[in-house]
């Protein structure tokens, strides 16, 4: 069964660009404000900490390519000439503000400048499920029909005075393939719940994070790809309990006559194995068995006066959520083949 | 005066033949109370699948599929006739009460009882001092967890018996396996053992909850039997995860409150519980390192984004690592780390010094699971490595048990970004390394075969 594909996981990054006043310059041409005709622009949108910064100048009305442009970061002049309409910088540490200026003085003598500051921030986008898993699994559920996709956003937005803000404090606004999702957005609400009804397609989920001063922002955004649940198969030892460290492959042997096993459907959108809405199909040998009212997921195969040779077949429904159809062949060879060559049906 | 005198003679020799018979008796009634206590127990244990415990003597080495309990040598007392063994019960010496092995040696050896005298001699290979293989097969049968412990200026390795929950101990360095509990706990579906050699359990009852207990051994003077008790008292119900602290066995678990995940920290037996985090993140792995930090993980899973924290004492998570696809952790307490990347089936593992340092990629594919640090001052670790390529969704379909690799044991050096094989099992023998330790000299490396949960110790040296 295919995994889960979480595409474009990306946790970008942070930047709080703050495009401030300009320099008084000549206006010419009777433009207003022209000397405000520079902008600067980012690339990534949302540095991290100690991210290179590519620094782009535009301008609408400006030949910047003409132009003598000069750079500077935090008061330090770091590229200037001719033309110079890009260039890049480190962030610094998380919180650690860069004061980005740009100065251009165009052929004509028109002078323009514009200025930023890189304030580096962090935005983590956790994801979780809660479909179906044994006890003392140790991986992650997937996301399947049916069941809930668990997010939680965690950010670090430190201040340039030091102080972090609390996640409580923080604007966070969810997207769900483009769509805002009102009911869950708002301040403090880093946490989301989002059913997932389609087994098909992909759900695009994006947050963005924003201080109530807009000083500190960031973004992130990831793909899911809901998947069948996976129906594995165990035996339930007597002595040990359910072997979940050995699934039963296509085929497999048991070094005993009788042995009870036990279905596990990983990722399934159910409350637990005991789920009144679950239906156990079994069949042993093509004869279908009638659903055990306290244990449904398991089964009890007695192969003595049999050939050994069982063929289990199980599928799985909901009642309604009509996409889970999760099904499972398994062929088990007990220990008694070698002695009884009879078939028979296993003391069903 | 003759007459009287032969009277008081004859009247204190039939006292003496009266106070013989009499002592005799009470020996013959104490044996035979301790046989009939003994066949119970062998029946117990035949009845729940316990033929015949790992009670003192070597398991078998890498090359021989010779069970643990079928080469086990005689023990001290197995050997001796009635009377030594009566004599040796009455005075203590050599099978005391106190002493769970030689209890368990009552039970093992019933079959090969004798009156031969001359067998006390018959000394089990534990006192010859030989040493076991290098790659010591410790337990065929699974083992629920297993921990290195201190014992005065002894390690031995402690584990337990998945099966019936009885706590053993190996020691590396004789290849002998001592059962240090009878109390019957069954179904024992995961267990870790703590510093101070504490047991945590965890099952499942009748209806599906998980239920989790900490056990002590019961000391000589506790125990109420020949054998000793494991000493339980009852943890909350449904904990997903739990950890101990390396030092004072206190506990941190994660549970579940409402769809939300709890963080709880607590006294070693439970008490005085302080919740320390919340998320509505469900699944978490927690360690607690011998320096006091709480480093929490999100569980893996193959090509989804994992991130790792460290817990601080106010709740707050500073993060260690970040959006790593199917991201596995090892953390070690002087900072370093060794991390696993698993995506779109290709595994990698790299080693962190500090949080300061930028990561380096190993050149092993595998995941930290099967990895565990050496406690020494050097960042080293050993990792088991699968030979050949892996699975597309390696990650997952091991953890479901639906894949086992066929390892053989590496030596990371974290410092030098180097890492190179300690050794490779005999191709006959396939070992899927999972819940690796290490003994505090580095001397030795536990696993648990994750094939079939069996218990084996490597030598690092041969």
């Amino acid at each position: 069964m295919k995994a889960c594909m979480v595409r474009g996981a990306f946790t970008f990054i942070a930047v709080s660009i703050v495009l401030l006043t300009v320099s008084p310059a000549h206006a010419q041409l009777g433009l207003p404000s022209i000397e405000k005709a520079v902008s600067i622009k980012f690339e990534p949108l949302h540095p991290g900490p100690g991210d290179t910064v590519r620094l782009d100048a535009h301008s609408a009305v400006l030949d910047l390519s003409t132009s003598e442009i000069a750079w500077r970061a935090n008061g330090k002049t770091i590229a200037q000439g001719v033309g110079v309409e890009r260039v890049e910088v480190n962030a610094g540490s998380l919180g650690k503000e860069t004061v980005i200026d740009v100065f251009v003085l165009t052929s004509g003598g028109v002078a323009a400048s514009a200025e930023a500051a890189i304030i580096p921030t962090e935005l983590d986008l956790l994801i979780d499920a809660d479909s179906y898993v044994p006890p003392f699994y140790l991986g992650r559920p997937h996301v399947s029909a049916g069941s809930t996709l668990l997010l939680q956003a965690v950010p670090h937005f430190k201040r340039p005075d030091g102080t972090m803000t609390k996640a409580s404090d923080v604007i966070y606004t969810w997207k769900k393939n483009g769509e805002v999702l009102g009911s869950i957005s708002g301040r403090g609400r880093s946490n989301a719940r989002i059913p997932i009804q389609h087994l098909y397609g992909t759900e695009n989920i994006s947050i963005e994070a924003r201080t109530s001063d807009n000083l500190l922002s960031n973004g992130s955004s990831l793909s899911i790809s809901p998947i069948q649940p996976v129906l594995v198969l165990y035996q339930d030892h007597p002595l040990y309990g359910v072997l979940y460290h050995q699934a039963l492959g296509v085929a497999s042997s048991i070094a005993e006559s009788e042995a009870t096993f036990a279905a596990t459907p990983y990722f399934a959108g159910i409350t637990g194995q005991n789920d009144p809405a679950l239906t156990f199909d079994w069949s042993v040998n093509g004869k279908t068995l009638p659903q055990s009212a306290t244990r449904p997921e398991a089964i009890t195969i007695n192969a003595d006066n049999s050939s050994g040779i069982a063929v289990l077949r199980l599928e799985l429904t909901h009642a309604t959520n009509f996409y889970m159809d999760a099904k499972g062949l398994w062929n088990v060879t007990f220990s008694t083949a070698a002695v009884n060559n009879q078939l028979g049906v296993f003391g069903l | 005066m003759g007459y009287n005198h032969m009277k008081l003679r004859t009247v204190a020799m039939y006292a003496l033949v009266g106070v013989t018979v009499l002592i005799l008796g009470a020996l013959a009634g104490w044996y035979f109370f301790i046989s009939t206590q003994t066949k119970t127990t062998v029946a117990e244990d035949t009845a729940r699948g316990y033929i015949s415990a790992p009670l003192a003597g070597k398991g078998s080495d890498a090359g021989g599929a010779t069970s643990v309990a079928g080469t086990l040598p005689k023990s001290p007392a197995a050997g001796k006739g009635v009377f030594s063994r009566i004599w040796d019960t009455i005075t203590r010496r050599d099978t005391g009460v106190s002493d769970p092995s030689t209890f368990a040696s009552f039970n093992q050896d019933q079959a090969g009882f004798t009156t031969d005298a001359s067998q006390a001699t018959d000394l089990p290979a534990k006192l010859s001092g030989e040493r076991p293989p290098r790659l010591w097969h410790v337990e065929k049968k699974p083992v629920a967890g297993m921990a290195f412990v201190k014992n005065g200026s002894s390690e031995y390795l402690r584990y337990v018996d998945r099966g019936s929950g009885n706590v053993f101990e190996a020691d590396p360095k004789t290849g002998d396996t001592t059962r240090l509990t009878n109390t019957l706990i069954s179904r024992v579906y995961e267990a870790t053992v703590t510093g101070s050699g504490r047991v945590i359990g965890r099952s499942i009852d009748e209806i599906g909850v998980v239920t989790t207990f900490i056990g002590s051994v019961a000391t000589s003077s506790e125990a109420t039997s020949s054998a000793r008790s494991l000493l339980t008292a009852d943890l909350p119900k449904n904990i997903a995860y739990i950890v101990a602290d390396p030092k004072t066995d206190a506990l941190f678990y994660l549970t579940s409150e409402a769809g939300t995940a709890v963080g709880i920290r607590s006294e070693w037996n439970g008490a005085k519980p302080k919740r320390m985090f919340g998320s509505p993140i469900m699944h978490w792995r927690p360690w607690w390192l011998a320096d006091g930090r709480i480093v929490l993980v999100q569980a893996a899973a193959d090509s989804v984004p994992g991130y790792a924290y460290e817990l601080t004492g106010d709740g707050s998570l500073v993060p260690l690592l970040r959006a790593i696809p199917g991201l596995t952790l090892l953390p070690r307490a002087s900072g370093a780390m060794l991390y696993g990347r698993s995506d779109s089936g290709t595994l990698a593992l790299f080693a962190q010094i500090n949080a300061t340092t930028t990561a380096t990629r190993l050149p092993i594919k595998t995941i930290a699971d099967k990895c565990a640090w050496s406690t020494g001052r050097d960042p080293v670790a050993y990792c088991g490595v699968p030979q050949g390529f892996a699975a597309q969704n390696f990650l997952d379909d091991w953890y479901r048990g639906m894949v086992h690799s066929s390892d053989a044991i590496w030596l990371v050096d974290a410092r030098a970004g180097s890492a190179e094989v300690l050794y490779t099992p005999d191709s006959s023998l396939s070992l899927d390394i999972a819940r690796p330790a290490v003994d505090s000299t580095g001397g030795y490396i536990a696993f648990i075969n994750a094939a079939d949960q069996s218990l084996w110790i490597l030598r690092t040296k041969d």
